[in-house]
């Protein structure tokens, strides 16, 4: 493969995803924040934990659906930007190539 | 406020907290997913969840940065936070130890369910209500169940900004 993930994860963590003036962050054709790994944790945990295993299976569901929905937009966003064309299109050679580039850049980027 | 990629462990720090960037396309769903369940007040959760680790943090942040600040300047220190997390802008200049209210005119939660959703007709700005809750008894003292917090309007009903009661929980 042609991607050079050290280079990909270097150009992504200089990207500047920050707040704006108004607390809102936005890239890649989406609204990101950042949150804290343990509240998403106790929360989820907690319902599921609550829950009967029906309910808990339907939860868990739709977050999956949640994170497909993500992937899908945020990996949309990122692969028709300015800075993909700039920076990484270049070292795509295959589909294989451009697979590995998304998953490498998703490191940093919205993770979900 | 300072975030730390670590290229090797693939993890994110603010301010020594682990941290993930997460998008409204999750975020959103997530709340959603959460509101649908009828067994349980699963919003309760979230908002306590919420409440729980602002509260941590924020306490770790004001032991760390907050000595000689006032109780405004850590209000200010608290919406700041709320700024750089990517929350929206609030406006806690009306809230003391007894509560008060709390403004925001940009929300996160606001945005992306308009974004994702549409329109709705009930408040969505449950990780609001649990940082206030949280960052409020951080700044004045006590358990991180001291503050209720209830949000009387939001934008996303049509209101001009959202709104927040908060007071202490007998």
């Amino acid at each position: 493969m042609a991607i050079d993930s050290k280079k990909v994860i270097e150009l992504a963590s200089r990207l500047p995803i920050e707040s704006n003036e108004r607390g809102i962050m936005a890239a890649f054709g989406i609204y990101a924040a950042i949150n804290y790994n343990e509240f998403f944790f106790k929360a989820v945990s907690r319902v599921i934990y609550k829950v009967n295993e029906g309910a808990a299976q339907a939860v868990e569901q739709k977050l999956y659906d949640a994170v497909l929905e993500c992937g899908n937009h945020t990996f949309h966003g990122a692969r028709t930007s300015m800075h993909w064309r700039e920076h990484i299109l270049p070292m795509i050679k295959s589909p294989e190539d451009e697979v590995q580039a998304l998953v490498v850049r998703r490191v940093i980027g919205p993770t979900d | 406020m300072l975030v730390c990629f670590d290229p090797n462990l693939n993890i994110m720090k603010l301010d020594g907290v682990m941290v993930s960037l997460h998008c409204h396309h999750y975020n959103c769903g997530l709340v959603k997913a959460l509101e649908e369940i009828v067994e349980i007040n699963a919003v309760d959760i979230f908002v306590r969840a919420a409440a729980e680790e602002f509260y941590l943090n924020f306490t770790n942040y004001l032991l760390h940065h907050g000595k000689d600040k006032t109780n405004q300047e850590k209000l200010e220190a608290a919406a700041e936070l709320y700024r750089f997390m990517g929350f929206g802008r609030l406006d806690l200049s009306q809230l003391n130890e007894s509560g008060g209210r709390a403004y925001t005119d940009s929300s996160y939660y606001v945005v992306g369910w308009l974004a994702k959703y549409g329109r709705r007709r009930t408040p969505g700005c449950h990780l609001t209500r649990g940082f206030l809750a949280g960052t409020l008894a951080s700044i004045y003292g006590g358990t991180v169940d001291k503050y209720k917090v209830e949000e009387n309007h939001c934008m996303i009903t049509g209101f001009d900004r959202c709104e927040f009661a908060v007071s202490v929980n007998k």
